[in-house]
């Protein structure tokens, strides 16, 4: 390898040239937080260890070495058998990971990757960003959970995980190394498997079964067997060079089945993958192949035992059907890989097939006699819809659905539609956010377009509905519980589901008074005014111009005294003696003045928080540390005006991302620490007046931006397209 | 993100301190490798989000097994590998050989004889017709720059069989990428 030819040199400048076109934005320090706070070294010589052999009691630890010594006498002979062999004993643990409970309230918008149904006949469905997602079809409601982002679940990445349906309700989420059952609120079991897995399923007797991944290039895998209290395994080295286990099902009697996908022999043009179904007999595995039925010969993906008992494999070469004593070939338009095979409440049967080229999802039903296909013509998506070849057949008491890569379609009157997710979702970038309580929000995204989301559902709105364009800038929940907002066409308030315009003209800022007066700023000519309703009429009155010098503002709060602050926005505009950075100002006496220190420190880039139920002001000022900056930032303050002093805290960490008060008045910011500095604790954080405490500690998703808090105590967070809720109480850490 | 490079002294460092598990040492060997993880990722998945994916599992594979390298020299080799089998196990996890939406933009000229350099998509698709564990070879060897006797470790085969088996794929391309 010292010497290249002109070839060798071209294609490794091409190979670098294609590779370094990605990018990645991954933040290093996150990410080793991440993996270093799930996983914490142990102290001592076991701590080297991935599994806990000091867990291991003595039996095992004497049957281990039994075993080394019968490999060592026994040498190769051992390694090609197909005895069952004793792998070490690793018990669930004890310290079994918790779910936060944090809730995803934004659906997924790229589909997903993977849908199973459990036996309560809902369904569950992997997402590509690395979510989990409920759906019932009973009700037609929906949850989702976030799996990659949550160190509660403990997965680590977003394509690392399958759903495979429990029997007694629930998902087993297939981790690298660990097994969670999760029944929608709890993990009811957590068990840790002794290499990585490779496909799990759960046995009739509820025991499980798993694959394992070949673990260092070359290696064999291997099938292994927890039966509630250790781990066996059945080897099957020697089955063949460069082939892989592509399915794996237990039927009734107990015995596993594994399909095997083998790679194309590259000696032979043409050649593409082949495949095989072994069956384990308790002793030894029989096998099926071509000879046996000419599905069998293609790599198989789908092994599934119907409620008639006949065996069903579906592969590359086709679908074949196993009654117990001999196969038959079904034939069908289904000889692709990514199909499922399901049978409905009357033992009707569905298969489902995610094409492989170019995204179509073909659907086929079969009465017991005859064949019926439902492809894109049908409402099914079509060529280029989906970008993840997937589609799972679920016949539920509840209609017929099949999950593909761009949502979960249920057959209705001979049509296909899509069930979930619906088409109302935000689909592009969350800016503010208004909870009104744990279970209604308004949200407003990059555009300016206004969401409501009530319990799961998205509704788009529109302030003024003759202007469907307009843009909305600021939301604000007067003491009453009305929702107003202000936008590109005037100000308007939410009332039984509609709203209504209350005042033309653009405004940017809005705030209402604990008297009910309402309070704009903003449009082309910054000013203020005041909103008052006369009898059924809302009379505007002028207030003041914005403050000097500003480019505008960005909120309003009045204060206990009834005087009105307001924070500006940061930016140029002709006429400016120099750009504006933005700033606080407090309206006194129909004049403004610019508030530039607080508590003996300068500020240089304050904004309003909110106003307290008792009408004091908090304000926060953070100057220039945005996260991932480079080097130590200057600390960041904020200040509560009680009407005659102000009260400076400092806050914990080197940039906040997004700060609300609580019901109860007390500031809550999310904090992040630089990479590179010494950082602290981060994640939602609270000041209870005295101190800062991080409630959700351990919960997760540190980066996450808090976006609002509800009167009800309810506390949302956002990133990027996604809104969350925290759960009511405090998670374990 | 911009890889920053640890020289021998401070990669020793760095991974002395991070098996005793200090979390900012083992950042700073993600930052310094990750993008070098993902590039090789993406050679053998041919998609972005799984080649993020994988070597973003690699990472946690690398926290759990870091104190298994004897030879702090070798740690890029060792994470690339880790890596490139995180990325071929998710090929074949996800089926996803035959769906993989090539997005590739026609590659700019270099002005240097362009009309023998190897086009992108031309390139994509070939390493598409590979088995996965064929694209594992090129991306160690063509990506992360591996010779035989690192790759060699890395596959459970001789460095003469790495030779060898890398011999047979270079015929190979050859005749996918029309140089015969």
């Amino acid at each position: 390898m010292t010497e290249r030819d002109a070839f060798e040199i071209r294609l490794a400048a091409a190979v670098h040239g294609y590779a370094e076109r990605v990018r990645s934005d991954l933040d290093p320090v996150e990410l080793a937080h991440r993996i270093a706070a799930a996983e914490p070294r142990r102290p001592g010589l076991w701590g080297a260890f991935g599994w806990r052999p000091a867990a291991i009691p003595r039996v095992a630890w004497a049957l281990l070495l039994l075993a080394a010594l019968l490999v060592a006498l026994a040498g190769t002979a051992l390694v090609a058998s197909r005895m069952l062999e004793i792998v070490p004993r690793i018990p669930p643990l004890g310290a079994a990971l918790v779910p936060t409970g944090i809730e995803v309230l934004t659906p997924e918008t790229g589909g997903y990757a993977m849908v199973v149904a459990d036996d309560d006949g809902i369904l569950w469905a992997r997402e590509p960003s690395g979510r989990l997602a409920r759906f019932d079809p009973a009700s037609g409601s929906a949850r989702a959970w976030t799996i990659r982002d949550d160190a509660g679940f403990g997965v680590t990445t977003s394509s690392g995980f399958d759903i495979v349906p429990a029997g007694e309700g629930g998902v087993w989420l297939v981790g690298q190394r660990t097994l969670r059952w999760f029944d929608g609120t709890d993990f009811r079991a957590v068990i840790d498997a002794p290499t990585d897995i490779g496909l799990a399923v759960e046995a009739p007797d509820g025991s499980l079964w798993v694959t394992t991944e070949p673990c260092c290039f070359g290696t064999d895998g291997a099938v292994l067997h927890w039966d509630g209290s250790s781990w066996t395994s059945l080897a099957i080295s020697g089955s063949s060079a460069n082939a892989t286990v592509g399915a794996l099902a237990v039927d009734a009697a107990g015995r596993p089945w594994i399909g095997w996908v083998r790679d194309p022999d590259p000696a032979s043009p043409g050649s593409t993958y082949s495949g095989s179904v072994w069956r384990w007999e308790g002793s030894s595995w029989t096998t099926f192949d071509g000879d046996d039925a000419a599905a069998l010969g293609g790599g198989v993906f789908t092994i599934t035992q119907l409620r008639d008992g006949a065996v069903w494999v579906a592969s590359a070469a086709g679908l074949a059907r196993f009654d117990g004593s001999s196969w038959i070939d079904t034939g069908g338009p289904w000889s692709t890989w990514g199909a499922s095979v399901a049978d409905g409440p009357d033992g009707t049967v569905w298969v489902a097939v995610g094409d492989s080229g170019d995204g179509a999802v073909t659907v086929a039903h079969f009465d017991g006699q005859s064949w019926v296909s439902y492809g894109p013509s049908d409402g099914l998506p079509g060529p280029n819809a989906s970008g993840y070849a997937v589609a799972h057949a679920v016949p539920t008491n509840d209609g017929v659905y099949v999950g593909t890569g761009v949502g979960i379609y249920r057959l209705a009157d001979g049509r296909w539609e899509r069930a979930w997710p619906t088409d109302s979702s935000p689909l592009i970038d969350i800016g503010d956010v208004l909870a009104v309580s744990r279970d209604e929000l308004l949200a407003i995204d990059r555009e300016g377009g206004l969401w409501h989301l009530q319990g799961s559902a998205w509704t788009r709105e529109f302030l003024d509905p003759g202007h469907p364009d307009g843009a909305v800038s600021a939301l604000t929940l007067a003491p009453d519980g009305t929702v107003w907002a202000a936008g590109a066409n005037g100000v308007g308030y939410r009332r039984d589901r509609h709203w209504t315009l209350a005042a033309a003209g653009a405004a940017s800022a809005i705030t209402v008074g604990r008297n009910g007066t309402v309070w704009v700023g903003g449009g082309d000519d910054c000013r203020v005014w005041t909103l008052r309703l006369e009898g059924t009429t809302w009379v505007s009155s002028p207030i003041a111009a914005c403050p000097p010098e500003s480019f505008g503002l960005s909120a309003l709060a009045v204060d206990a005294s009834g005087a009105l602050w307001a924070g500006t926005a940061a930016g140029c505009a002709w006429g400016m003696s120099a750009c504006s950075s933005g700033g606080l100002a407090r309206l006194d006496g129909g004049t403004w003045e610019a508030i530039r220190q607080i508590g003996g420190f300068d500020l240089t880039a304050a904004m309003i928080v909110g106003t307290t139920p008792t009408g004091d002001v908090w304000v926060l000022d953070e100057p220039g540390a945005a996260p991932g900056a480079a080097g130590e930032p200057a600390p960041i303050r904020a200040a509560r005006f009680d009407g005659t002093d102000w009260t400076v805290v400092e806050l914990p960490n080197d940039a906040v991302s997004g700060s609300a008060l609580a019901p109860d008045g007390s500031l809550w910011a999310s904090a992040w620490w630089v990479p590179g500095s010494t950082g602290g604790d981060r994640g939602p954080a609270r000041h209870d007046g005295t101190a800062w405490t991080f409630p959700y500690h351990g919960a997760g998703l540190p980066w996450m931006r808090l976006a609002a808090i509800a009167p009800d105590g309810a506390v949302f967070g956002e990133i990027a397209s996604s809104v969350f809720r925290f759960p009511d109480q405090t998670p374990a850490p | 993100m911009t890889s920053l490079a640890l020289d021998s002294a401070a990669t020793a460092s760095a991974v002395e301190r991070a098996v005793a598990g200090d979390e900012l040492a083992f950042a700073r060997i993600v930052g310094a490798y990750h993008l070098d993880l993902v590039r090789v990722a993406f050679v053998i998945c041919g998609d972005e989000g799984l080649a993020e994916d994988a070597a973003q599992a690699a990472w946690w594979i690398a926290w759990r097994k870091l104190s298994s390298l004897r030879d702090p020299d070798r740690l890029k080799a060792w994470l690339v590998a880790v890596a490139a089998n995180e990325a071929r196990k998710l090929v074949q996890r996800e089926h996803r050989q035959a769906v993989v939406e090539l997005k590739i933009a026609p590659q700019p000229s270099t002005g240097a004889d362009s009309s023998r350099e190897i086009d992108h998509v031309d390139l994509a698709n070939a390493l598409g017709h590979l088995k996965p564990e064929d694209r594992v070879l090129v991306a160690l060897r063509y990506g992360a720059n591996l010779d035989s006797f690192e790759l060699a470790p890395a596959l459970g085969i001789s460095p003469s069989g790495v030779r060898t088996r890398l011999s047979r794929l270079l015929d190979r391309l050859r005749k996918e990428l029309g140089d015969d």
